[in-house]
């Protein structure tokens, strides 16, 4: 190795294939502080790990409109389960006062 | 009350219902899911959120039907990028001219700069649905209830019996793949 190589290394920290590991722990906080300092001291110098996060942060963005599409509010059956809700508060009157 | 728990998490059971099996099996499992809940509530000790019991309910008999349907996807044909490669990256790409294995050789293109047509587009929608419904269960489950349904990393140890690493791992694991399905297609 020569000595930029080993300078670059040494600034970085850890290697590219190390931080992507680390992209959902540094997302979800629960990075050690060691970890989080080289994590950020990495990342605030590579730029291919900063596309790589981005592109994760937007996969999650993407990810979060699925829940638009359309699915049922109710279930089909719901006067079957109305009529069981209905026919357990007449077996138990006590209860279903408090319920 | 009743119902407002109803309309609550039936959307919910639904869309995860249904990265199992068919839209109509998984309508038929969360109505029977329903059914159970009635009857079986005075067996609920409170020890997870009612939530996650109903859910736990839910997975089990979708996990059921699924095995019986055959409908489970087998770990092997979940693309190039998941079976028995587990990085986040193909560590062929991470190869730098100077620095050698496990640097970017050069960053790879910024989505940011692509038009947002594309990435609004109803086709990467499509994309992304695709990927999460071909992630192996145990991811599929953790991906959905975290970065769809939008739950906490407590709630989803407790709905599926997992440890906290375990969750994260799978979240990851889970998020990275659908990345590399959002590249390859955006590319």
């Amino acid at each position: 190795m020569t000595d930029d190589q080993f300078f670059i290394k040494n600034e970085l920290r850890i290697t590219c294939a190390d931080a992507v590991e680390l992209v959902t722990e540094y997302l979800e906080e629960t990075l050690s502080p060691a970890d989080l300092d080289d994590f950020q001291t990495h990342l605030s110098l590579c730029e291919g790990c900063q596309v790589f996060l981005d592109q994760v942060n937007a996969t999650i963005t993407l990810m979060s409109r699925s829940r638009q599409v359309d699915v049922p509010l109710l279930p089909g059956n719901m006067d079957a389960l109305l009529a069981v809700l209905d026919e357990r508060a007449a077996q138990k009157p006590d209860e279903a006062s408090s319920s | 009350m009743f119902r407002t728990l109803v309309e609550d998490l039936n959307p919910g059971l639904t869309r995860l219902a249904r990265t199992y099996v068919t839209a109509a099996i998984a309508d038929e499992v969360v109505q029977e899911t329903w059914m159970s809940v009635l009857r079986s509530i005075d067996t609920f000790e409170g020890r997870s959120s009612l939530k996650t019991w109903i859910y736990r309910i839910m997975l089990n008999k979708v996990r059921s039907v699924a095995g019986r349907e055959g409908k489970i996807v087998p770990f092997t044909s979940v693309g190039p990028h998941a079976a028995g490669d587990n990085a986040s990256v193909d560590i062929e790409r991470l190869v730098h001219p100077d620095l050698g294995r496990g640097y970017w050789p050069d960053a790879p293109p910024r989505w940011d700069s692509m038009p947002a047509e594309s990435l609004e587009a109803q086709e990467t929608a499509d994309r992304v649905d695709r990927a999460i419904s071909s992630l192996p269960a145990a991811q599929r489950e953790v991906v959905t209830l975290r970065d769809i349904e939008g739950w906490s990393s407590e709630e989803v140890c407790n709905a599926l019996g997992i440890s906290t690493v375990n969750q994260r791992v799978l979240l990851h694991r889970g998020r990275v793949a659908v990345r590399q399905a959002l590249e390859d297609y955006l590319s």
